[in-house]
């Protein structure tokens, strides 16, 4: 018997016996739907979830000093300086380390001024990495002149009467900051009045480039310059600084740089160990991670249940076709229709209905996500959280690999009843 | 070479002459019995019973006889068929057709015995509900890899023979008894095989249409030197047989 004629057969059979045909169809259809569905909104809540991880760091470890704590060396307290940055480098899968200065100036442009403005004291050769600019250039580290890159939301701070910080929609001068200069002094604005304190330089200092902000809703706050310059300024004021209780040797915390993901967990180990204070997002992306795969795995379960369900079913449909039509399978055994060729028909017709509820089942699911993914408000849904305007995922595999089980679990269904079938006796079959 | 425009009324012989449109099959010329059977002997076994439908029989039967196996139901008449047709393994005994050892086939083998030398011919026709009587005819050579073509086109020749040439589109629902049984019969014929089996052939059809039937079953063993094997109780049309084995109680008396 050729291929063609039992596809032939198989398809005759399914098309006679169109009602419940189309029963199991649907069967399968809304198992194949909830195996996709189930595993798109997986895929796209996974997908949320690296685009969060864009944002975090995985790499990056936050260490800070201990002045408590007897570190390393035995007797030095747990300082950040820059032995300690050479020994942090010196840790196994360390990539780089960033020092960090916190330094507290005001500042005055034109008609405005800035009272308290806290800014980030960093390697020059390090800004590019931590500060991504809409416009203009990095502070060089051989410039004389202190050289500042801020986010317009720090812009923000200068004001040019108080009745600026209680407007919420106020949004900084209006004028362009890169040919602005502005003058910076040392401290907050309450030391200026403070006669007890030895007062700041004044410095003029350029706005150089303009940090690009994460979203439009929300403008970057940071004030960057470079730490050599810093360093120069505390050098040049260090009686004040000696009054602030500052060291101009020592930092305010460090970023360690791990090479890989894996390794953070031994370096914030080693980090302790010395007795400083490292933190890293790895801790809890860990968590997050956990907390996806078990979602996932729900997910997944959910589906296979819907899918075995719908196996029953075809499992059902085909024992009662057998049933029906044992006389049927007689003749063909006593026409002389090999075995074999007698469970390739009924196979053929198992696969036929999962190919059909598979194909079904796909679109439906398309039209599902796509139907689910125009909403535009925030959903939680099994515990997972989306937020508004996510697109739904069904990617290409997701596809092919739910037709693939609709078929498999088709023909499985089908294996039963079929060997049920073929091991009746012929004439037994045929009298019944 | 035969008109089959002056194919003769229904109530006389289909096929007269030997020779018909087709070449007639070369079949080897046994002296021995084609059908040997000895010592066949069949036991049923239930949990509680054992039934024994067959016992010690011996039979031979030569080419181009047309057997009547008769006897009342629970004879064991049809138990015999269905051991000579290879449907059923014997208890003990062996049965050997056209030199081979049916009892020792495999399953395989009979498939492949049933599908080229034997045609069965059923009480309730058994024909495919959902082909047309013309794909019911070509079934068989269907099952043996025949082309569409060549199977359809010879099964509208026999159908056409056998008067059903405006039926050829038609499904079983849709013919009267005596028509179903000659698509049947045009089924068991199309392989050309050496032996038909038929299982109460007019036990499901008036007394014109019952005649008809056995008048072409005569035809074809005469014809054709086809060998028919024919269980039935209907002693009466038994005796256009050739030869009647009468059974009673698993015994040939």
């Amino acid at each position: 018997m050729k291929i063609f004629d039992i596809l032939h057969l198989a398809a005759l059979n399914l098309y006679r016996r169109l009602g419940r045909s189309l029963l199991t169809v649907i069967g399968v259809v809304i198992g194949t739907t909830s195996i996709i569905i189930m595993i798109a909104i997986g895929l796209t809540n996974l997908a949320q979830f690296d685009e969060m991880l864009q944002g975090a760091e995985i790499t990056k470890i936050q260490v800070s000093g201990n002045s408590t704590d007897q570190g390393m060396g035995g007797g030095r307290g747990a300082r950040l300086d820059d032995a300690a940055v050479s020994a942090f480098l010196d840790i196994e899968d360390v990539d780089r380390v960033v020092p960090v200065k916190y330094l507290q100036a005001h500042a005055e442009a034109e008609k405005y001024h800035a009272d308290y403005l806290n800014i980030l004291a960093v390697p020059a050769k390090d800004l590019p990495s931590m500060a991504e600019l809409k416009k203009g250039i990095y502070p060089r580290e051989e410039s004389l002149m202190p050289q500042i890159i801020m986010g317009m939301g720090a812009a923000k701070q200068f004001i040019e009467t108080e009745r600026d910080y209680l407007n919420r929609d106020y949004r900084g001068p209006a004028f362009d900051w890169l040919k602005t200069p502005i003058h910076l002094y040392l401290g907050g604005r309450d030391l200026k009045d403070d006669k007890d304190m030895p007062g700041s330089r004044q410095y003029r200092a350029d706005i150089v480039g303009i940090i690009r902000d994460r979203n439009e809703e929300y403008p970057n706050y940071d004030i960057y310059m470079s730490l050599e310059r810093v360093k120069d300024i505390q050098r040049e004021n260090h009686k004040l600084v000696r009054e602030l209780n500052g060291d101009i040797n020592s930092y305010d915390i460090a970023y360690v740089y791990a090479d890989k993901m894996e390794n953070v967990k031994t370096i914030l180990k080693r980090l302790n160990d010395y007795g400083y204070e490292a933190y890293s997002d790895t801790e809890w992306i860990d968590e997050m991670q956990k907390q996806q795969r078990s979602q996932q795995g729900q997910l997944a379960a959910l589906g296979f249940i819907s899918l075995i369900v719908s196996a029953i079913g075809i499992a059902n449909t085909m024992m009662t076709g057998v049933l029906e039509r044992r006389r049927e399978i007689g003749v063909m055994k006593v026409v002389g229709v090999a075995i074999k060729k007698i469970r390739d028909i009924f196979l053929v017709e198992a696969a036929m209905i999962g190919l059909l509820g598979g194909l079904a089942g796909v679109l439906l699911s398309h039209i599902f996500a796509y139907s689910l993914s125009t909403g535009s408000e925030e959903t939680i849904f099994l515990g997972m959280y989306f937020r508004a305007g996510i697109k739904m995922l069904i990617p290409l595999w997701l596809d092919m690999a739910a037709m693939g089980i609709a078929i498999v679990v088709g023909i499985i269904a089908g294996i039963f009843p079929t060997t049920k079938a073929t091991k009746m006796s012929p004439l037994e079959a045929i009298r019944s | 070479m035969m008109d089959i425009n002056k194919a003769p009324i229904m109530n006389q012989p289909i096929m007269k002459e030997p020779k018909m449109d087709q070449p007639k099959i070369v079949k080897p010329d046994y002296k021995e019995p084609l059908i040997l059977a000895r010592n066949l002997t069949k036991v049923y076994k239930t949990q509680k019973t054992r039934l024994r439908a067959l016992a010690a029989v011996d039979i031979d039967i030569y080419q181009g006889e047309f057997v009547a196996i008769v006897g009342t139901s629970g004879s064991g008449k049809t138990t015999l068929l269905s051991l000579l047709a290879g449907l059923e393994r014997p208890s003990a005994g062996r049965i050997v057709i056209m030199g081979r050892g049916i009892h020792r086939m495999t399953e395989e083998q009979l498939v492949d015995f049933r599908l080229r030398d034997a045609g069965f011919i059923f009480q309730s026709f058994n024909l495919f509900e959902i082909l047309t009587a013309q794909e019911n005819v070509a079934f068989p050579l269907m099952a043996r890899g025949v082309g569409k073509q060549e199977r359809m086109e010879r099964a509208k020749e026999l159908l056409t023979r056998f008067q059903l040439g405006k039926h050829l589109h038609h499904k079983p629902g849709e013919l009267s008894g005596g028509q179903q049984q000659r698509v049947s019969i045009a089924r068991a014929i199309i392989g050309e095989p050496s032996i038909i089996f038929a299982d109460e052939p007019t036990g499901n059809l008036d007394s014109h249409n019952a005649d008809q039937i056995i008048d072409i079953l005569r035809d074809i063993s005469k014809s054709r030197g086809t060998t028919v094997l024919m269980v039935t109780h209907d002693v009466e049309r038994a005796t256009h047989a050739d030869r009647i084995i009468k059974i009673e109680d698993g015994r040939i008396v």
